[in-house]
């Protein structure tokens, strides 16, 4: 196995995860859900497979009891109760720790024998399936037959050794049997019994005590059998046919070995009740266990873990577009310098301008392939809203919309966190108790939907809750208490002002730090994290009713090519993927009084640019003054004399069906463009800014919500 | 570079293979397994509809198939596969004996042979592992799929029957040997076996360790016999079958009261594998007492041409399948070279070959 396995099988393994939780969720709140039961089933049985491929026996072992116990599940054999499924879940979370260990350290620490034993105690208490001699114990059972870990877990009864049996060849493995007998009937006679059986069955047996002790009955009913060559389970069902026998454990162990000192490990039959009680025992300190992690973990993200997005799967035709880029690129370079060095200016400047195309088509590729569905993160959300849930008593159905809106890889990465502080907020401190949902004549499960869409270049994200909603009075109040603000300042802040001090560093509404989401960090880590993706997040909220909090995130550092045209003195951007047709404004026509443009028989609206964007308005001054003025020279240039003059920009239909006018058309440029913000980020017409190699600043227009 | 001229070089000859399994993972680790061994990954496939989609577009020689998938499993696109454009396939099934039921349906559907895949557990010499996966994929390549698929009989075992009871000698022992292809092919051999000619039966079945003991559930369904999985010192009498026991040996101890006394050894694999053929007829031949017969069936590789010569030496009969019906003339080929097979005979003949030989 190289490097490149061990990423592929970290990265299948988070997706196998995600699948599992998402699929054990749709489990639990459809217990008949058959394609979620057929797909958890699945998915683990893939796990315990590549596990076992890459050598982690542990963990496959695990995937492999999760396995038989949703097995169970899919024969109706085990009932899916909130016990069975937090059982399920906690193995899956092991599994997941096991997969950080893996992908961080290249193998894994992690012991998951207690989760193994607790999922194989909910087996066995709900099936009655005895989950020890199961697949997995079988399994280890072959495995450990004739070697020394086999051996090793043998407890004998009396014997300080087993005999070595010199004398019979080829012998690896002797059988051994711990064997009880009645102790109130005739120990001497039981035994005899017992070697009968046992000498029918198999050539060569041993004692300890020697045989004329067991016959005398000169032991406290417990002797030991040791059978050299035998199959452990063989000498097993001979014993078991003899009645005298009261309880009896076989193992293999080597010739001469010696007894295992600790008395407590039973072998593969141990299945008992003391073996019970130790399932019983573990199960509760995991119990324990889980919930302190849950406590610990409770600022991260126990469930979606902070993992950077550092793996993304291309699509094998955009690698062959990308090939082929690079290679004209070479070429170009190539034709470039051949050419410059014949001081052929002008085959150079050819070259160039292909050189443009090829750099731009390999842009657009690279930041096609940086976007990545918004499913990518909030996959993992529905088992973080679940377990808060669980944690808190409460009940939530929780809703996602839109998780095939893709975003740039780096802001997606960024927002995971904010996203699960918001459900886990909306959670803890919005969704009410079902009691007091019910007093309050609402239904006793709440509802939390993610919803998200694409507007222009934004992508907005909103949270909504229908629980007890923020109040403004409360807020205010606090952040008097907490010194943010002074009495007369929260007094005259607004309600929709006061819902976005909960962003406020150190504020928190609910008095007591819950475990959950109270501590007062995660909010303001929220707002904070977006603003510094150009983002923004908004928070209203109605009493009793709910909270929605929208972020509002850009789609991408956004490299958008450009037409530049001209309106009076100043110049304007338009996205180029807008555009269907340039024509001159000689076409325009009078309608009814309105200018109209005519185009495969359709009529289309002709805006003029300079009435559009009010252009001797002071906004577009203020503007480039806030964005660094230096294309401060606002034109107060008046609408167009001449009706013939300018140009038409014919918009594509499916965009806005309008033909913008313009003085001119001057330039055409690849540019990043840097949404509007903070006073200016509602300005219809306007969807960003671009700054351009010699400095100046251009506003991009927003030709959907441009004025008509 | 030289792994890659080297692939280029023998573009042309290699054997290409479609892999199949939903875990992109494992199709990775399979795919760079068998490229490494000089084999051409023409076409991965997740999920049963895919691949018999793919094995349309690249028609390749074999197919490496996982059974648990989404949307249409491995049992399916067996079937599918074998009805729309017949290609040899490999089921490549996860370690453990769950699988083992389905395995035996694709196997039903005319899959060629089972191969574990690869696991930590068993890659003790992982090399070793991966040798044994690319030669089985090119063995499994040149197997003949018309051989092993169903030709849709009503009542695929009829039981043959002898003139007369009769004619059945006291004791007799048959031993059948069998690897790639063999599953069905020892199925509907022993279940023509009429319980009447009070057989002991020995079956020697190349087969991943943990697929045995569903194998004789399933012979046992299929036949009037008795059939189990060896376990250590079983006994075999009249009108038994013991199947021989995943990566153990079977010998044959003693025979005694009508009942043949076999041992599991963990001697070193013969011919590469374990249970070995050989092992089993050697001792067959040395303890038996009764008229004995040795059946070599479909099958890569030599496993049973030394064993059928001792059995011929200690004057019992030798039964060899024949190339037409074999999906893999590897053993019977080879035991019939030793010159001790007494006959060779189609798939659907073997059963009564065997009553013929205990007649004579």
């Amino acid at each position: 196995m190289n490097d490149d396995h061990l990423n592929a099988f970290v990265s299948e393994c988070r997706e196998s995860i995600t699948a599992l939780n998402n699929a054990l969720l749709a489990l639990e709140a459809d217990p008949d859900d058959e394609e979620a039961i057929e797909s958890v089933f699945r998915t683990a049985h893939t796990l315990k497979g590549n596990f076992a491929a890459m050598g982690f026996d542990d963990a496959s072992d695990l995937a492999h009891v999760l396995e038989d116990l949703l097995d169970a599940i899919r024969d109706g054999d085990v009932a899916v109760t909130p016990a069975v499924m937090d059982a399920t879940f906690e193995g899956v979370d092991r599994i997941e720790t096991i997969v950080d260990e893996i992908d961080a350290e290249g193998d894994a620490e992690t012991d998951p024998s207690a989760t193994v034993e607790r999922l194989e105690a909910v087996l066995e208490a709900e099936t009655g399936r005895d989950a020890a001699d199961g697949e997995p114990a079988t399994d280890r059972g072959d495995a450990g037959a004739g070697d020394d870990s086999g051996g090793a877990t043998a407890t004998f009864a009396v014997a300080s050794a087993a005999p070595a049996f010199e004398t019979v060849d080829d012998v690896e493995t002797v059988a051994h049997a711990a064997v009880g007998v009645d102790t109130d009937g005739m120990v001497g006679v039981d035994g005899l019994l017992v070697l009968d059986s046992v000498s029918d069955a198999f050539d060569r047996v041993e004692t300890a005590p020697p045989k004329a002790a067991v016959e005398d009955g000169d032991h406290d009913g417990r002797f030991d059998l040791f059978v050299p060559g035998a199959d452990p389970d063989a000498l097993g069902d001979v014993l078991a046919g003899v009645g005298a026998v009261e309880r009896y454990e076989t193992a293999a162990v080597p010739p001469g070995a010696e007894p295992d000192v600790d008395a407590d490990v039973g072998s593969d039959d141990d299945t008992d009740a003391a073996g019970d009680d130790e399932a019983d025992a573990s199960r509760d300190d995991e119990a324990d266990a889980s919930r302190d992690d849950d406590t610990d973990a409770a600022p991260d993200t126990p469930a979606a873990g902070d993992s950077d997005i550092s793996s993304v799967r291309v699509d094998v035709d955009r690698l062959d577009e990308l090939h082929g880029l690079v290679e004209q690129l070479v070429t170009n370079r190539i034709t470039i310098r051949r050419a410059l060095e014949n001081d052929d200016i002008e085959g150079a400047e050819t070259n160039m301008n292909d050189l443009d195309k090829v750099t731009s088509r390999l842009q657009n590729t690279v930041m096609d392939m940086r976007l990545i569905p918004l499913r990518r993160v909030v996959s993992n959300l529905p088992r973080v809203v679940r377990d808060v849930a669980r944690d808190q008593g409460k009940q939530v159905d929780f809703e996602m919309h839109g998780e095939d809106i893709e975003l740039d890889r780096s802001i997606l990465t960024e927002i995971e966190d904010p996203l699960i502080h918001i459900l886990r907020n909306a959670v803890d401190h919005g969704i009410e108790p079902p009691a007091e949902r019910a007093a309050a004549g609402k239904p006793e499960a709440g509802r939390v939907e993610l919803r998200a869409a694409r507007q222009r270049d934004h992508v907005t994200i909103e949270i909504e809750d229908d629980g007890g909603g923020i109040d403004p009075d409360a807020v205010r109040e606090r952040a008097v208490e907490e010194g943010i603000l002074t009495e007369d300042e929260a007094e005259a802040l607004s309600d929709d002002e006061a819902y976005d001090l909960v962003f406020h560093s150190g504020f928190s509404t609910v008095s007591e730090v819950t475990d959950v989401s109270g501590r007062g960090v995660g909010m303001d880590i929220v707002s904070s994290t977006v603003e510094q993706l150009d983002g923004s997040v908004d928070v209203d909220s109605e009493l009793g009713e709910g909270t929605t909090v929208t972020l509002r995130l850009p789609v991408s550092v956004a490299i958008v090519n450009v037409l530049f045209v001209r309106v009076g003195e100043q110049e304007y951007g338009i996205p180029i993927k807008n555009i269907d047709e340039l024509t001159g404004a000689d076409e325009v026509e009078m309608v009814t009084g309105d200018e109209v443009v005519r185009h495969d028989g359709e009529v289309y609206p002709v805006v003029r640019l300079d009435e559009a964007l009010d252009i001797d308005d002071e906004t577009l001054a203020a503007e480039a003054a806030t964005d660094g003025g230096t294309a401060a020279e606002s034109a107060a240039a008046g609408p167009q004399p001449g009706d013939d003059a300018g140009m038409l920009v014919r918009i594509r239909e499916e965009v806005r069906p309008v033909a913008l006018r313009c003085d001119e058309f001057t330039d055409q440029e690849e540019v990043v463009v840097k949404p509007l913000e903070g006073p200016l980020s509602g300005l219809p017409g306007l969807s960003g800014t671009a700054i351009l190699g010699d400095g100046n600043i251009v506003p991009i227009l927003d030709v959907v919500s441009l004025d008509a | 570079m030289n792994a890659a001229d080297a692939a280029d070089a023998g573009a042309a000859a290699a054997t290409r293979v479609v892999v199949v399994d939903d875990s992109r993972f494992m199709r990775t680790v399979i795919s760079d397994v068998l490229e490494a061994g000089g084999l051409s990954v023409v076409e991965t496939a997740s999920n049963g509809a895919r691949a018999v989609a793919a094995v349309q577009d690249h028609e390749p020689d074999v197919v490496t198939m996982d059974l648990e998938m989404p949307e249409m499993d491995g049992v399916d696109a067996v079937e599918e596969i074998m009805s729309t454009r017949p290609t040899p396939v490999l089921v490549l099934s996860a370690h453990a004996a769950e699988g083992a039921d389905r395995t035996f349906e694709a196997m039903e559907r005319g899959a060629v042979d089972v191969f574990e895949k690869p696991s930590g557990e068993i890659s003790a010499d992982l090399r070793r592992e991966r040798t044994r996966l690319v030669e089985t994929v090119e063995a499994v390549a040149d197997a003949d799929v018309s051989a092993t698929t169903p030709d849709g009989r009503t009542d695929p075992h009829p039981e043959v029957a002898a003139e007369s009871d009769a004619a059945y000698p006291d004791d007799p022992t048959l031993v059948v040997g069998a690897s790639t292809g063999g599953p069905p092919v020892v199925e509907e051999l022993v279940g023509r076996l009429p319980p009447a000619a009070g057989l002991r039966v020995l079956v020697v079945q190349h087969m991943p360790a943990g697929f045995t003991a569903r194998y004789a559930d399933r012979l046992d369904d299929a036949s009037g016999y008795d059939v189990r999985e060896a376990s250590e010192r079983a006994r075999v009498g009249a009108g038994e079958v013991l199947v021989a026991k995943g990566d153990r040996h079977l010998r044959v101890a003693g025979d005694g009261g009508g009942r043949l006394r076999v041992r599991l050894t963990d001697g070193p694999p013969v011919n590469n594998v374990r249970p070995a053929l050989d092992v089993t007829l050697a001792s067959a031949a040395d303890r038996v007492d009764g008229p004995l017969t040795a059946a070599v069936l479909t099958g890569m590789g030599a496993d049973g041409a030394d064993g059928v010569r001792a059995v011929d030496d200690a004057g019992g009969t030798v039964i060899a399948q024949d190339e037409a019906t074999s999906a893999v003339f590897g053993m019977p080929g080879e035991a019939i070279e030793t010159g001790a097979v007494d006959a060779v005979r189609p798939r659907g003949e073997l059963a009564a070959a065997v009553l013929e030989a205990f007649e004579s």
